[in-house]
């Protein structure tokens, strides 16, 4: 099929699926159970005064178990398919950016803090673990960015740990309440100081998920390369090409001998085979 | 028409032109950041409809909190996997599909 065909075709296709599913929005009847009724009714068995804490990880907590495992699933999934580098990272240019760093400095210790504040408001207020996660990465990746820390290197006992914490925590929690209920079953009189225990352990697992996610990417060597390669005035380098996802990072690798320096310490061999195809 | 049920439109459109993005774009990035779209539609959609008496529901909400940061997670994996690509070929480009 020639391109413009497809192009005409797809657009038809994605303009009736609006219209279609648009349409049936519009005529949807009344919904026949009442999720919200039957949180309600029963938030005061939960241990939490936040409906959607409560759904998170009572009432759905299976739910919330598994995509936690999904989390660190794909975090691993992602160390097992990018080529890694065992040396020490060297920040990325742009570190001198006075203002990059200033911020930096200033809106690190503040995001800490309100993660502390969204992990403990998520059981009366909208907060919680994954929003206070996001926010500890975020500030990590805030760090990264500052040339204030590193890329993270193939990841050590206690990084290991840490990553797969709130996943055991929340398993450990499961299995200590089986006798004689159902699955993340909690008693009501407990269910408060377990769901902050949970919280607690997925906040920090959630952020070295999150934060890993970046960081382990930004160790690929292609991208120390092409920082070494040139040498941009600071601050000149746009974040998404100083992660390496730009499209012009690969033209920037360094000289032949930097890459087969760095090819021999990732000792895989496939970083020299990136520049021909 | 309510918030909720005009959230829930966007939702579809963003869905639909996240959808015709992976299939018409050919750069690998362009790809995943459509398929991101597709997922943010969804999310809306879910949260949107669910609220279209203008009374917020805490399930979906607390499907889309979870599937927010799964889907972080599936892009920043859709990534490492278009890098190993590139490492391989040197292109940001799936190759084409055998014909048989």
């Amino acid at each position: 099929m020639s391109g413009i065909l497809m192009r005409a075709s797809v657009s038809a296709l994605a303009l009736v699926f609006v219209v279609g599913l648009v349409a049936a929005l519009l005529d949807a009847p009344p919904p026949d159970i009442a999720l919200r009724e039957a949180v309600e009714a029963r938030m005061d068995q939960s241990g939490v005064k936040h409906p959607v804490t409560a759904v998170l990880l009572n009432f759905r907590g299976y739910d919330t178990l598994l995509e936690v495992g999904v989390l660190l699933l794909a975090l691993i999934a992602m160390l097992a398919v990018s080529a890694s580098s065992e040396d020490a990272r060297e920040p990325i240019a742009g570190s001198t950016d006075p203002v990059l760093r200033t911020l930096a400095s200033i809106g690190v210790p503040v995001m800490l803090l309100a993660s502390v504040y969204l992990l403990w408001a998520g059981a009366f207020r909208p907060g919680g673990a994954f929003q206070a996660g996001a926010v500890l990465a975020a500030a990590a990746v805030l760090q990264y960015l500052a040339g204030m820390t590193r890329g993270w290197a193939a990841p050590g006992k206690c990084l290991r740990l840490g990553l797969a914490a709130g996943f055991l925590v929340f398993i450990g929690v499961a299995a200590a309440q089986l006798n004689g209920r159902a699955l993340l079953q909690f008693p009501p009189a407990w269910a408060g100081s377990l769901i902050l225990l949970i919280e607690a352990a997925l906040t920090v697992s959630l952020g070295l998920i999150l934060a890993g996610l970046f960081l382990f990417v930004s160790r690929e060597v292609g991208d120390s390369e092409a920082s070494k390669g040139r040498d941009p005035g600071p601050g000149t380098r746009d974040p998404v090409q100083a992660a390496g996802f730009g499209p012009g990072a690969p033209a920037l690798r360094g000289s032949v001998d930097e890459r087969d320096r760095d090819a021999r310490s990732a000792g895989m061999g496939q970083a020299g085979d990136g520049g021909v195809p | 028409m309510s918030t909720g049920l005009i959230f829930a439109c966007v939702g579809v459109v963003l869905f639909a032109m996240g959808m015709a993005g992976v299939l018409l774009l050919e750069h690998l990035l362009r790809r995943i950041l459509a398929f991101n779209l597709m997922g943010s539609g969804a999310f809306l959609v879910m949260v949107g409809f669910a609220q279209r008496m203008d009374v917020p529901d805490p399930v979906p909400q607390a499907m889309v909190l979870t599937g927010i940061v799964v889907a972080v997670a599936a892009t920043a994996l859709a990534l490492a996997l278009a890098r190993r690509l590139h490492a391989l070929t040197g292109k940001y480009t799936l190759p084409p599909a055998a014909d048989d």
